[in-house]
C-alpha cells in the first residue's frame, strides 16, 4: 500500500480523534448556563472523557497485539463517532456524558495504534511519519477549540458536536485504508479486572480533588476517596502483578529509560493539557476576549506546534529522540516561563502561547519513538500504550490540579478577577516546575544516550 | 523647666498651624459618627488599588448602598473588568463577570454578605457602623493641613486625617471636614501598603432606583 496514502489515512483520523478531546474547551466557562447543572457537575464533560480515554489506552495496546492494529484502529474510530451522534442528540446531560465517556474510548485507540502502525509500517522514516501523526493530531486539538468557539457563538452546542460527527464519519471511512502491520498475534488476554481498578483509581483521584475544591481534607466528601485512591492503587498493582499479559506490563518499569521515558511522557502531558485547557480561558480574563476571539487567539500556539510537531520527526530521524524529547520539553517550560514573567500581558500570552507551542508540538514523537525502543521488540503496541497513557494520565493530573487551585478563587472579592488572573498564573507557574522535572528526565536520557554513542564509537 | 518650655513652644506651633485649616468646632471622630449613622443612601464613584505580592491591580467602580444591607457595584474600569457587576441584598449575593459570562450567586449565610468589607473604615462608614469601628481601634487624629481633590468634580476639599489601628492592620482615613464623609483611605497590613481607595466623586442620601439592587433569577 502507498506510503502515503497510509500515512494521509493515519493523520486525518488522528486530527479527528484530537478534535473530539478539545472541541468542547470553548464550553468550559459557560457550562453551568449551557446545560443548567453546577460548574462542578459540568466539568465531567472534559474528566468523564479523559478518563475513558486513559482506560482505553490502558486496554488498546494489548487487543491492538491480539486481535490486529486495523481492526482496533477502525472499530476506535466507530465507538468516537457513536459517541459524538449519542451526545449530539442528547436529551439530557447526562446523555452527553454517555456520548463522552464513549467518544473518550474510541479517541482512545486512534493515537498510539497510530504510532505504533507508523513504527512499524514506514522503516527509517519512521520519525518523520510519526511527527506527521502528532502534527495532525496538534493541528486537531486546536481547530477544535476554533470551530468549537465558532460553532457554539454561531449556533448552539449540539451543532458542536453535530460537525465533529459529521466529520468523525470521514475519519472512519479513511480508517478502512490502514494497513495491517502486526506480524505476529499474542493470544488475547483482557486484564478486565486491572483496567476497572485502574479507572476507579482514576476517578478517585479526580473526586479527591473536586471535593479538596470545597472542603478541607478531614471532611466526608474528601477522605474517603483518598482512601478509596490507596485502595485501588494498590488492588491495580496486585492484579498486575498476577495476570500472565496485564493490561500495564510492569515488568517494563524495571528498566530505567523506560521509567525515564515515562516521567517525561507524564510531565510533558501534565504540561501540555495545562497550557492547552486553559489558555483560552485565560485570554478572556487577562486580556478581555470574547468566547470566538480567545478560541482563535490560539492560533499562534497551533501554528508553532504544527510546525514543531512535522520538524521534530525529521529530527528525531537525524540526531536522535532524545535531543529532540530534550528540546521539546526544555521550550515548553520556556512557554510557561514566558506567559508568567512577561510584563506586557498581550506579549506574555502570545509569546508565552507561541514558545510553548514549539515544545508541546514536539513532544509526542520524541516520546513515542523511546518508548517503543525502550520497550523491547514485540512490545511496540504496549508500550506505545503505557506511554500514551502516562501522557493522558499526565492530561488528567494537571488540569484537576489546575481546577483545584481556580476553585480556591475568591469570587466574592472586590477584586475577583485579579484574583482568577493570579490563579492562573499560580497554574502556568505549576505547568513550568512540572516542565523542570520532565527536563531532568530528558536529560537522564540523553546523557545515557551519548554515553551508549561512546561506546559504540570504541 | 527646660522640658515644659519645649512642649510649650510645640504646643504654641502645632496650634498656630492647626488653628487656619482645621476651624471647626466639632469633633472629626464625633462627626464621622454622627455623619454614619444619619446616613440614608450612599452614592460614589470609588477607585481602588490593591499591593499583592509585588502585583498592583487598578479598579473603578459606581457604588451604591441603601443601609443596612443594600449595595450595588458596577465596574467601569480596566476594560477587562468593565460592566463586571456586584448585587448586594439582605439574603443574596450575586456577581456577574462578563469575561466570563459567568454569574455566582451566594447566600448571605453562607460566605455572602461580606463583599464591601475590603473597602474598610469606608464600609463601616455607610453601614452605619462608623461608631462601633472606632471604638475597636486606637485613633489618633492628625492636625496636619492637608487638601483633596475630587477627581471627577475638581472640587477641592479641606480634610481631617484620621489613623485607626487595629491588631494587625492600620487604616488612614481622610475625612471631608464639611460633611465628615470619608474620600480617601490607605489600608496597611503590618507597614506594607495593600490597599489605596479613592473617592472620585460622591453623594449622600440621594435617591435611588430599586430596580438597581434587583438580583437576577438563578
Amino acid at each position: 500500500m502507498k506510503a502515503r496514502r497510509v500515512l494521509l489515512a493515519l493523520a486525518g483520523t488522528n486530527f479527528l480523534s484530537a478534535m473530539g478531546i478539545t472541541i468542547v474547551v470553548p464550553l468550559i466557562s459557560n457550562l453551568d448556563q449551557i446545560f443548567g447543572v453546577s460548574q462542578a457537575f459540568g466539568i465531567w464533560i472534559i474528566t468523564l472523557f479523559m478518563l475513558s480515554y486513559a482506560m482505553g489506552m490502558a486496554l488498546i495496546g494489548r487487543l491492538s497485539d491480539a486481535i490486529g492494529r486495523r481492526r482496533v484502529y477502525i472499530a476506535s474510530m466507530g465507538v468516537f463517532s457513536l459517541g459524538l451522534l449519542i451526545s449530539a442528540v442528547a436529551p439530557s446531560f447526562g446523555w452527553v456524558l454517555v456520548g463522552r465517556f464513549l467518544q473518550g474510548l474510541g479517541a482512545s485507540g486512534s493515537l498510539p495504534i497510530a504510532q505504533t502502525i507508523a513504527y512499524e509500517h514506514f522503516g527509517a522514516r519512521k520519525g518523520l511519519a510519526m511527527g506527521a501523526i502528532s502534527a495532525a493530531f496538534g493541528i486537531g486539538v486546536v481547530a477544535a477549540i476554533n470551530l468549537g468557539g465558532g460553532i457554539y457563538q454561531a449556533f448552539d452546542w449540539r451543532a458542536v458536536f453535530y460537525v465533529t460527527f459529521a466529520l468523525s464519519l470521514v475519519g472512519w471511512g479513511l480508517s478502512f485504508a490502514i494497513p495491517e502491520t502486526l506480524k505476529q498475534r499474542k493470544p488475547l488476554s483482557l486484564d478486565v479486572g486491572g483496567i476497572l481498578t485502574f479507572g476507579a483509581a482514576i476517578a478517585a483521584f479526580m473526586m479527591l480533588f473536586r471535593g479538596l475544591s470545597e472542603s478541607s481534607f478531614a471532611s466526608t466528601a474528601v477522605w474517603p476517596y483518598a482512601a478509596a485512591l490507596a485502595v485501588l492503587g494498590i488492588a491495580f498493582l496486585a492484579f498486575e502483578r498476577h495476570m500472565a499479559l496485564p493490561a500495564i506490563e510492569l515488568a517494563l518499569f524495571r528498566k530505567p529509560a523506560f521509567v525515564a521515558v515515562i516521567g517525561a511522557a507524564l510531565a510533558g502531558g501534565i504540561g501540555m493539557f495545562v497550557f492547552q485547557t486553559f489558555l483560552p480561558s485565560f485570554a478572556q480574563v487577562s486580556l478581555g476576549y470574547t468566547v470566538a476571539q480567545a478560541s482563535y487567539s490560539i492560533n499562534l500556539m497551533a501554528a508553532t506546534m504544527i510546525l514543531a510537531a512535522g520538524a521534530t520527526g525529521a529530527l528525531s530521524d537525524r540526531f536522535g529522540p532524545e535531543k529532540a524529547l530534550a528540546f521539546s520539553l526544555t521550550t515548553m517550560t520556556l512557554g510557561f516561563l514566558l506567559i508568567t514573567t512577561l510584563s506586557q500581558p498581550t506579549w506574555a500570552y502570545y509569546v508565552g502561547s507561541a514558545v510553548a507551542g514549539a515544545g508541546l508540538g514536539s513532544l509526542m514523537t520524541p516520546i513515542n519513538v523511546i518508548g517503543m525502543r525502550e520497550g523491547g521488540e514485540g512490545r511496540e503496541g504496549v508500550s506505545s500504550g503505557i506511554v500514551s497513557l502516562s501522557r493522558t494520565l499526565g492530561g488528567i493530573i494537571g488540569p484537576t490540579i489546575a481546577g483545584f487551585v481556580l476553585s480556591q478563587t475568591d469570587f466574592s472579592s472586590l477584586f475577583a478577577l485579579d484574583n482568577l488572573i493570579r490563579a492562573y498564573g499560580r497554574i502556568y507557574r505549576f505547568g513550568m516546575w512540572v516542565g523542570v522535572i520532565g527536563c531532568g528526565f530528558a536529560l537522564i536520557l540523553l546523557v545515557r544516550s551519548l554515553r551508549k554513542m561512546e561506546v559504540h564509537a570504541q | 523647666m527646660r522640658a515644659f518650655r519645649r512642649l510649650l513652644v510645640t504646643t504654641a506651633i502645632l496650634a498656630a498651624v492647626a488653628t487656619p485649616c482645621f476651624g471647626q468646632t466639632t469633633d472629626p471622630i464625633e462627626a464621622v459618627c454622627t455623619a454614619s449613622q444619619d446616613l440614608t443612601a450612599y452614592s460614589a464613584t470609588i477607585h481602588m488599588t490593591q499591593h499583592q505580592d509585588g502585583d498592583v491591580s487598578e479598579i473603578e467602580f459606581a457604588f451604591d448602598f441603601v443601609p443596612p444591607d443594600r449595595m450595588r457595584i458596577v465596574y467601569t474600569a480596566p476594560a477587562t473588568v468593565e460592566g463586571q457587576k456586584m448585587i448586594l441584598n439582605a439574603d443574596r449575593f450575586y456577581t456577574y463577570i462578563p469575561a466570563l459570562r459567568r454569574s455566582v450567586w451566594q447566600d448571605v449565610g453562607e460566605g455572602g454578605g461580606n463583599q464591601g468589607e475590603e473597602m474598610g473604615f469606608l464600609y463601616d462608614f455607610v453601614t452605619q457602623s462608623a461608631t462601633a469601628a472606632l471604638e475597636q481601634a486606637a485613633t489618633e487624629v492628625s492636625l496636619d493641613c492637608e487638601t483633596y481633590v475630587l477627581e471627577h468634580t475638581g472640587e477641592s476639599l479641606e480634610v481631617n486625617v484620621l489613623t485607626l489601628s487595629f491588631d494587625e492592620q492600620r487604616q488612614v482615613v481622610w475625612l471631608n471636614e464639611l460633611d465628615a464623609a470619608p474620600v480617601a483611605i490607605w489600608i496597611y497590613d503590618g507597614d506594607e501598603m495593600v490597599l489605596e481607595i479613592r473617592v472620585l466623586d460622591y453623594a449622600i442620601s440621594g435617591t435611588f432606583d430599586e430596580a438597581w439592587f434587583i438580583i437576577p433569577e438563578q
